[in-house]
């Protein structure tokens, strides 16, 4: 598994290097801020993961993996591992620049807590499809999905209004009341915050990688 | 230990323009088996199988004595593969794939590569982008030999290369086969480097197998026999895979003794068979059914 992930950082050493610079740079012109972790740990942990993808798929090293005496689930759970890699790398990154610049920590959980939720939930969505239908079809679903999320994002309430939409928005409040109250809940302390998001993030990429074993033993 | 380094037996296949159907091979210890048949007869599609690349629909493989799903790793790791376009990470130096490959396997040796690659001369430092075919082929040759592998399994190794990495490539398996307990499977459509280093030769064509003996058996059984063009049908229902051409008819005969029996020979005549004879005649046979 260790060496699959090294592999995999490796072959992104390029990209790896261009954009924690990047990421440096911004960090001291600008300073640590939690807008600079969303994206620090979005560009980068996403990126390193999509291009290991991408390399597998043009150089077919998919194949090469399948001829070496590795068992198909290390080859599947290496993906998770390495994107969980890549994470830590630049919250450790962003941490340190925080703590260097005498910032309150605190606020940084709460980013963390966020952005790893959300990474974990494009990785669980995107391995499962990367493993039974290959890149590029996983790429595509990528961009819609993103679609989806810009396009509900900014047009959910009009279209309520235009369409309207026969769930009535009180009744839909009740639905997502205690959803709210949790996260109220847990969110009294940023540390707690960021254990509960992680741990639920634990849990969505361990179901999305026993879906992607199960696509990449079918797929063969 | 056991006799044969690989056994298939009743191997099925189906897709869904093209099955295998009821494959049956046995190689004994000791020796090379060449795999033979046209593009698209189902030679990597079988290879595929013994290599568990690919899921099987029935039947059972045996490789170096154990079930290849089963004991899929063992038998990985004590098992040579060559591709036909052997695949690496493009912007990975030669020394970094073979390195990264030695972690997984138990018995690496890393002196043994390098020694190898010095034999192939083939740049450590290069990056696999930078290899030539003939150099991809050697580089997968040196890994899949430095493992200390029993068994080497070759998908169409000396397809696209040159007469004389050909030439080394098979006097590098004839070296391999000499430890008695080693094996190697080799498909190929190029039957002359069949005919030069292998044992048992098995003939596939449409997902079949047409036969699987020994090479010598197959050559001094079959003739080729020949005639003029205007006797052919005579020939028809004797000869197997009869051809015509504006100058005569040629078909082979497995057992020549009953043929002369039936036939005068004074019209014929008699030559010693090629693989490829076999393969030609054989496979125009199994069109024509």
């Amino acid at each position: 598994m260790r060496h699959l992930v090294i592999k995999d950082l490796y072959v992104n050493r390029k990209y790896m290097s261009f954009v924690l610079l990047f990421l440096a740079a911004i960090l001291v012109l600008k300073g640590s801020s939690a807008p600079m972790v969303l994206f620090g740990v979005g560009i980068t942990s996403y990126g390193v993961l999509i291009r290991s993808c991408y390399y597998d798929d043009k150089d077919r090293g998919d194949i090469f993996l399948r001829t070496l005496p590795i068992k198909a689930s290390t080859i599947v759970l290496s993906k998770y591992i390495l994107g969980i890699s890549v994470l830590f790398i630049v919250v450790a990154i962003c941490l340190l620049f925080a703590i260097l610049s005498g910032q309150n920590l605190d606020i940084y959980f709460a980013s963390f807590a966020f952005s790893i939720l959300a990474i974990s939930i494009v990785y669980a969505i995107y391995l499962p499809i990367f493993f039974k239908y290959g890149y590029v079809k996983a790429a595509t679903s990528q961009s819609v999905l993103f679609i989806i999320i810009m396009g509900a994002s900014f047009g959910f309430k009009e279209l309520i209004n235009i369409t309207n939409f026969p769930v009535p928005v009180n009744q839909l409040h009740r639905f997502l009341t205690p959803l709210i109250n949790f996260i109220n809940e847990i969110s009294r302390s940023n540390i707690i915050l960021l254990l509960t998001l992680s741990a639920v993030s634990l849990v969505i990429l361990a179901v999305s990688a026993k879906l992607s074993i199960k696509f990449y033993d079918a797929g063969k | 230990m056991e006799d044969n380094i690989l056994e298939i037996i009743n191997l099925n296949k189906n897709y869904d323009k093209f099955k295998l159907c009821d494959i049956n091979i046995t190689l004994p210890r000791g020796y090379i088996m060449g795999f033979v048949g046209a593009n698209g007869a189902g030679k990597t599609t079988t290879i595929k199988l013994i290599m568990n690349m690919i899921r099987r629909d029935s039947g059972k493989i045996n490789v170096i004595g154990k079930d290849n799903i089963k004991y899929e790793i063992p038998i990985k790791n004590k098992t040579g593969y060559v591709g036909e376009q052997p695949v690496f990470y493009d912007d990975l130096t030669v020394g970094w794939t073979a390195n990264f490959a030695g972690k997984f396997y138990s018995d690496w040796d890393g002196a043994a590569f390098n020694e190898l690659l010095t034999r192939f001369g083939v740049d450590k430092t290069k990056k696999i982008k930078q290899l030539s075919k003939g150099m991809r082929m050697k580089t997968a040759l040196a890994i899949a030999l430095s493992h200390r592998p029993e068994f080497l399994i070759l998908d169409e190794p000396t397809s696209g290369l040159d007469p004389v990495i050909r030439d080394e490539l098979l006097d590098i398996l004839m070296e391999f086969i000499q430890d008695e307990r080693h094996g190697v499977f080799f498909s190929s459509h190029i039957t002359s480097d069949i005919e030069k280093i292998a044992d048992y030769v098995t003939l596939i064509d449409n997902g079949k197998i047409i036969f699987s003996e020994e090479k010598d058996k197959i050559l001094n059984d079959w003739k080729l026999v020949k005639g003029d063009i205007n006797k052919s049908d005579d020939y028809r229902d004797d000869l197997v895979g009869l051809k015509v051409s504006k100058t005569g008819f040629s078909g082979i005969v497995k057992d020549i003794d009953a043929f002369k029996a039936c036939h005068d020979m004074s019209l014929l005549t008699i030559d010693k068979i090629s693989l490829d004879d076999v393969l030609l005649h054989l496979a125009k046979k199994e069109n024509q059914k």
